[in-house]
Parts: C-alpha cells; structure tokens; sequence
C-alpha cells in the first residue's frame, strides 16, 4: 500500500503536467507577442488581435460571463454566440462564475489580464468593483440578461468602458400578463412558484405585477410559493398535491418546474402551466394543452451586446448613444398557440440543430456594425431591437 | 543511515508541485502569469484563502475541518456593512467583525471539541445556521456600502497582512503548544489527552484562531465587494481545504500536518486556477482538472488511524 502510495506521488508530479497539456487541447486562442505587452492592452484596436491578415478584420475576443452555462438559456445563449463566430471576426469564451461577489471580481480581474477585448457579465454581484476594475484596465463591458440597482447605474454612467445594457427591466408587465393570461383561460385558482424574494429583481418584479392583478379579482384565488432554486421544484409538488389549482405560474427560467410537476402528478387535463422558457419541451406541452402562454427574451441580447462592445472596440459608437448609463429594453416574444409556436419556431428559435434561425440574423446586425455601416445611428438601433415581437421579425424575414 | 529517497520525493512533492506550476503557466502564458497586474490578481485572489488557510491549518492538523468558514465570512461582512451604514466607522466596524469571528470560532471549537470523532457535526449545523442567516438578510435585497470604503482594498496593506500571518503562525504552528498539541491531538487524541494535553482547550483554541483568521478576511471582503448577500463566502471552506490539500496536508492530521501545507497548498491552487485562466482553458475543464488532482492527493494523504485499544 505504501509503496503504491509512493509511485503515485511520482505519477501526481507527471500527472499535473500531463493533465493539464491533454485537457486544455482546442481551449486556449493564440497569443501574440503583443498580447503580452502592457502598453497595447489599453489601446483597443491593436491589444483585440489573436489572427491579424491583411485585409482581414482582426478578431475580438469576447469573455462573457454567467453563473451556469448548462441550462437551457445558457445552451441558447452559446449557440447564439456560436452563430455570431461564423459570421464575424469574434471568439466567445463561456466563463462560468459563482454568486458570490468576491468570485465575480477575482474572476473579472483575471478576465482583464488575460487579454480580452470585451466582457459580457450577467452577474451584477460587487458591480461598482468590478466595473472599476474593467476602467482601470481599459475593457470594455456591457451587462448581460439583468438588472442594476439605480445607485450602480448611477457608477456606470461615470465609466468610460461602460458599454450599455440590453434587457428587459420592466418584468412587473410581465407579472401582470401572465395573471391577464390565466384569468383569460378561464382559471380560478392560480399558484405562481416563483424564487426567494431578494434573489432575483425580475422575479420580485414579476411577483408583484402578478399580484397586483389577481388583488382585482375577488372571484379568484391564487397563492404565491417562493423558495431557493434548489428546493423550488419540491416546493411546486408540495403545494399542487393539496391546493386543486387550476393553473401553475412561474418565475424567470423554471417553466421546466411547473410543466414537470404537471406530468409527475398526473395533472395533465386539469392544470396548466404559464412561464417563461422556450426550450424544446415546450412543443410538447403545449399540444398536450399543458402550456398555455409562454415568454421568451433572449432572442437578441447576445447579438446585441456584440454590436455594443464590437463598436466601442472599433473606436465608433453609434451616433447618438446617450452618455452616461443606458438600457435598452428587450421585450418578450409570446407565444400563445400551437400556432404561434410554430411561427416561433420557423422564425426565432427553430428546434433543428442544423438549421437554427435567429430573430436578429447577421445581416441585421451588420446594419449596426459602425465597422460597416458608419452611419449606423442609436434611435435605429433601439428602434429594432424594441420592435422584435413575432410579428415585426416575421415581416423582416418573410 | 540510509538515505530514504521516496521519502524525501514525497516530503517535496508540494515544494515541486508549485515550482512546476509557476514555472509551466508562466512560459504557456508568454510570461503574462508573473506581470506586475497579474501577480496583483493572484494577491487579490490568494488573501482570503492563505489568512484563513493559516488559521484552519490548527484545525486541520487536530484531524478536523470547519464548515463554517464561508457562512462565517458572509455574517461578518454583513455586520461590518450594518455598522458602517449605521455609524459610518470603519474601526467598529473592524472590532465588531473581529469579535464575532473570535465568539464564533469559540462556540465552534467548543461543540466540536464535545463531539470528539463527530467533531464535523456541529460545523455542519452551525454552517447551515449561519447560511440561513445570510439568506434571511440577503432577502432582503443586497447590502451595499459606498463605493469611497474602496480605498481601504490595497494591495500593499494586504501583502503586509499575510505577511505577518505567516511569521505569527509559522512560530505559533512550530514553537508553541498550540501548534505542536494540535498536531499531538491529531495523531492520537487519546494517547495526547493521557499525556496531559488538555484537548478541549487546544481544539477550541485553533477554532478561535480560524475565526480571528476568518474576522479579518471578511473585512478585506467587504470593502472589496462592498455588496453583501446570500452568497457572500459561498463555497470559501472547500477552497480553503482544497488549498491545503493541495499543500500536503493529511485529512487525519498528525506530525504529518507541517506549516508549509497552508502557504504551498494556497499558491498552487491560486496559480493553477489563474494560469488556467489566463491560458483560455474553459471554466468546466479548469474544475475538472482541480476534482482530479484533489482526488488524488486526498488519496495520498489519507492515513488509516492505528488507534488505541479501549481498555
């Protein structure tokens, strides 16, 4: 025993070596001798190459950074970025970060060093440090997926590397369209599942919108539910197996939750479901009846965020990008029919692995590249990615 | 006396593992690992993992391990936070941190020391405590302090802190009682208390340096962040045991339990972690390579107990 503890030992020593080499095979981009000079990392044109031919634009090198990039939105949000690679000098790299502030600003500071050109963060925990670090390094950064709270809005309109953000603030609409959805269906005893109050901005918001509908209707019930992500989908068995509800609301990326526990508790005919999540078992559960509406928001923020941080790289905004901080809003697709799931699907977020499609395609986003298209203007820009309903993006694409 | 070479491969390999590791990020990086900024990353990122690596190596050394580093951190934070936003005093808020890791770290030793070969229980309940604890107040919304208690994150004061933790620890961990009972405790806490040693009170000892240790991390936190919720500290006790691990250090405890376990084990799993980053290695890999190795040296570091018949 011991003396194969021993050769272990010796094999370790081989091991941290070998693993790392064999591991690491196709995930590193190259690096320049420029890359590691100090002085080019704050000039943005020069320190973005990692492939520079002549003629050629040079590639930028975009971290964005989520705390889970396994689940359906980050799956979606990778293949959009995917779709971005093949039609323009850009390499994403998916970094995975913890909650935890601390975490999110070690892994920022590190970010910085390495070299990248930009950074997409949807973890907003520590901002005001992060984002200093992100100045002081002189890369740029936009705000992915969510939310800050007004005094970190106020910081950010003072960064000069601040890109913009591109999402949808307003989710208390949101709570009220799902309750708008469910009394129209005819529901009377409604349970919205949603997170821990104080995890997540859109879902508080949500819950209040929802609330403030439902506390119109004496004629209905509803309960609301909250609980860590971990214990929600338990929480929703709980809940059902007594309360006789009629329908399931849930929060921000859990539809999954409500639809599971319809099938796992034999519901199926007597309760529905309304969420906001797209992926492929929504097809489904929706002609199973289950699902009656469903949102979707991430159709552009990917390609959004790239035209903001790809513009600042180049050295050319958008005309008329207001100074200071500034959010575009997002609004969410619907979808509330086999029918216009279908039209979803040819048109925003196909199923078909080998044939994806996109609501903002690249010909679109080219339109707002100042690298292509100088005059590009920001009212245009907000214009577009404000009007991306299911219907505008089928009368760009028909 | 012949000379025991494996021996000596084994007694080195930590001192190896991070010569190798600097060494290999530092040419696969074009030398960008040991630049000025990054080296700054690396202090930033190693502080709170060595302070409290210094401390909890006491822990470790008597067999044990704590559960409540990260929950421990997140609190004091978030009291330092309160006071600040209250009385706008940094030094309060400093003496209030400090005093609540010390009383938890005594509280801690205290019900570990009781539980004897169960010694994890108590953390584990005392962590689940302290997480409820930050969940409740984070549900309330993140707590911010200004952006001007900034100044007091500086890198200088920060090398200058671990600086003295390891002067102050290495001769607590090797010249005093306390480091060379707890390592006796770990060998044998039964032949060690038949000896003298007063256990209960060494083992409460080395938590309340852990909670001194993890006090004073937590300040360097909060006016890093500055912002404190639910997942402040999250996971902070598995990177601390992953550091010393990584050191060498024996899960059981014992002689085995040297100082360079902490300072060793920190700098490789800091220096592996950032090199990887720096290198492009995707964030899934860099966790996979780090499960692996642990694996391993959990494995190399484990040693069955011979124990003691009961009479």
């Amino acid at each position: 025993m011991r003396k194969t503890k021993k050769l272990t030992a010796l094999m370790l020593l081989i091991a941290l070596v070998m693993g790392v080499v064999s591991a690491c095979g196709g995930g590193s981009t190259e690096t320049e001798g420029a890359k590691a000079d100090s002085e080019t990392k704050n000039n943005t044109a020069a320190a973005s190459s990692s492939e520079e031919t002549t003629g050629e634009a040079e590639e930028l090198k975009i971290a964005v950074v989520m705390y889970n990039w396994a689940d359906d939105q980050g799956l979606y949000l990778q293949q959009c970025g995917a779709y971005l690679e093949e039609n323009f000098p850009v390499k994403f790299e998916y970094i995975t970060t913890g909650q935890d502030a601390d975490e999110i600003i070690n892994t920022i500071d590190e970010l910085c060093t390495a070299g990248y050109d930009g950074i997409m963060n949807a973890m907003t925990a520590g901002f005001q440090s992060w984002a200093q670090i992100c100045e002081d390094n002189g890369v740029y950064f936009s705000i992915l997926l969510t939310t800050i709270d007004e005094d970190d809005e106020e910081f950010a309109s003072g960064l000069e590397y601040f890109c913009g953000s591109a999402h949808r603030s307003d989710w208390t609409q949101l709570g009220r369209d799902y309750a708008n959805q469910a009394l129209e269906a005819g529901c009377f005893n409604i349970l919205y599942a949603g997170f821990a109050e104080g995890m997540l901005k859109s879902n508080d918001q949500m819950i209040k919108g929802f609330k403030e509908v439902m506390d119109t209707r004496a004629d209905v019930t509803y309960n609301v539910i909250t609980q860590y992500p971990d214990n929600l989908f338990e929480a929703i068995t709980t809940e059902l197996a007594g309360g006789g509800y009629d329908c399931v609301v849930t929060s921000v990326s859990v539809m999954d939750f409500g639809v599971g526990n319809i099938y796992a508790n034999d519901l199926v005919g007597t309760t529905s479901a309304i969420g906001h999540n797209v992926d492929e078992t929504l097809d489904e559960a929706m002609e199973a009846g289950i699902v009656i509406y469903a949102t979707d928001n991430l159709t552009s923020i990917m390609n959004m965020n790239y035209v903001m941080i790809a513009n600042a790289v180049n050295g050319k905004e958008l005309e008329g990008t207001p100074d200071g901080y500034w959010n575009i809003e997002t609004p969410s697709v619907a979808i509330d029919s086999v029918e216009t799931l279908s039209t979803y699907r040819e048109y925003v977020r196909s199923t078909d692995e080998d044939n994806p499609t996109y609501a903002f395609n690249a010909d679109e986003v080219r339109k707002f590249l100042t690298s292509e298209n100088p005059d590009a203007t920001f009212s245009e820009f907000e214009s577009f990615i404000v009007e991306t309903t299911l219907e505008k993006i089928v009368e760009r694409h028909q | 006396m012949k000379t025991d070479y494996k021996k000596l491969i084994s007694d080195f390999i930590p001192y190896i593992a991070v010569v190798v590791v600097i060494v290999f990020f530092a040419v696969v990086t074009d030398g960008k690992l040991l630049q000025a900024d990054n080296m700054k990353n690396i202090i930033n990122k190693i502080f709170s993992v060595m302070l409290i690596s210094l401390g909890a190596m006491f822990i470790y050394a008597h067999g044990a391990m704590d559960l409540t580093i990260g929950g421990l951190l997140g609190n004091c934070a978030l009291v330092g936070s309160l006071i600040i936003l209250s009385t706008g005093s940094v030094l309060l808020a400093l003496v209030c941190i400090v005093a609540l890791g010390v009383a938890i770290g005594i509280i801690n030793g205290a019900l570990a020391a009781n539980f004897k070969d169960l010694s994890f229980l108590p953390s584990l309940c005392l962590m689940f405590i302290l997480r409820g604890i930050l969940q409740y107040m984070g549900n309330k919304g993140t707590i911010k302090i200004d952006a001007s208690y900034g100044s007091y994150d500086n890198v200088g004061v920060k090398v200058l802190v671990i600086a003295i933790a390891l002067i102050l620890t290495y001769y607590l961990f090797d010249y005093t009682k306390l480091g060379k009972y707890n390592r006796a405790i770990g060998g044998n806490d039964i032949a060690s208390g038949q000896l003298g040693i007063n256990v209960f009170k060494y083992k409460v000892l080395a938590y309340t340096l852990t909670g001194f240790a993890v006090s004073i991390a937590a300040f360097f936190s909060m006016v890093r962040s500055r912002s404190i919720s639910a997942e402040t500290g999250s996971g902070l006790e598995f990177d601390v045991m992953v550091a010393l691990i990584f050191g060498g250090m024996p899960l059981s405890g014992g002689s085995r339990a040297r100082f360079h376990c902490a300072v060793l084990g920190c700098i490789t799993a800091t220096v592996l972690s950032n090199g990887m980053t720096l290198w492009g290695i995707k964030s899934e890999t860099i966790s996979l390579i780090k499960g692996i190795l642990f694996l391993m040296l959990v494995y190399l570091s484990y040693k069955k107990s011979k124990g003691v018949l009961p009479r």
